[in-house]
């Protein structure tokens, strides 16, 4: 895998970042287009023409229609303010949680492919913990995601 | 660091975008982060020598097409439900509901 691409994708998550702390509903336009540019020129570089034209093909839908979205409801995002309280602090824990369990789960990948790794091999204290953290982390995001739109219960 | 992982810090962008956002725009801009980061995460996945494995390219392709269909679907309902509610306030659409 050449350099360029997780430079590109690490690019990607920036500027995703920055349209969702932008107050500027044009600027988070802007800043959504440009990330899926930086996708898109990510899968062209890692070789996947047909996923690069196909973040093109999603990105031009999703901006045009965000831009109708905003020009049909609010030039600011006047929300934008960081979420406090318990729920706030909830989904903080889940994606500590989430790039924690990620970390575990995707330190195997970065072998060769066609080697196995001791973990692979072997039913390991270490490779049940891993699959709990993934088992664990997952339910604490839908916890959190129903906790968050008041669906619980229903 | 691990290019997959890369991907998984595009998927937890979007992730924190959906949890943490109260804007139902921004909310779905995290979801349009996270197919991107599947998708990515995917075509790495099946990445050797600097070729792309057919099916992780196919398999990427229905992730980025099948979470911007979602995405756009759902920023037209977020509009009529602006609408309604005159207000993209995720917590003021809970509190007014019914």
């Amino acid at each position: 895998m050449d350099m360029p691409v997780p430079v590109l994708l690490i690019v990607t998550a920036a500027l995703g970042l920055g349209a969702l702390e932008a107050r500027s509903m044009k600027l988070v336009r802007a800043l959504v287009a440009a990330a899926f540019v930086a996708c898109a020129a990510a899968m062209f570089v890692a070789g996947a023409t047909e996923v690069g034209v196909g973040v093109i093909v999603a990105g031009i839908t999703v901006v045009v229609l965000l831009g109708w979205g905003v020009g049909r409801t609010a030039a600011t995002d006047i929300v934008a303010a960081f979420a406090s309280g318990t729920s706030a602090m909830t989904g903080i824990a889940t994606l500590a949680a989430f790039l924690v369990a990620s970390w575990l789960a995707l330190t195997g990948l970065t072998f060769p492919a066609g080697t196995t790794t001791a973990v692979h091999s072997d039913a390991s204290v270490v490779g049940l913990l891993r699959e709990v953290l993934v088992v664990v982390a997952a339910a604490a995001a839908v916890w959190a995601m129903l906790r968050a739109t008041g669906r619980r219960g229903e | 660091m691990s290019v997959a992982f890369v991907s998984a810090v595009l998927v937890a962008v979007g992730l924190y975008g959906v949890l943490l956002k109260r804007n139902l725009l921004k909310v779905l801009i995290g979801v349009a982060l996270m197919s991107l980061g599947v998708a990515s995460f995917v075509v790495i996945a099946g990445s050797n020598a600097g070729e792309v494995d057919a099916v992780s390219q196919t398999v990427g392709l229905v992730a980025v097409i099948g979470g911007g269909s979602v995405v756009s679907l759902m920023i037209v309902t977020a509009v009529r439900l602006h609408e309604k509610y005159g207000t993209l306030d995720i917590r003021e659409m809970r509190r007014l509901k019914g």
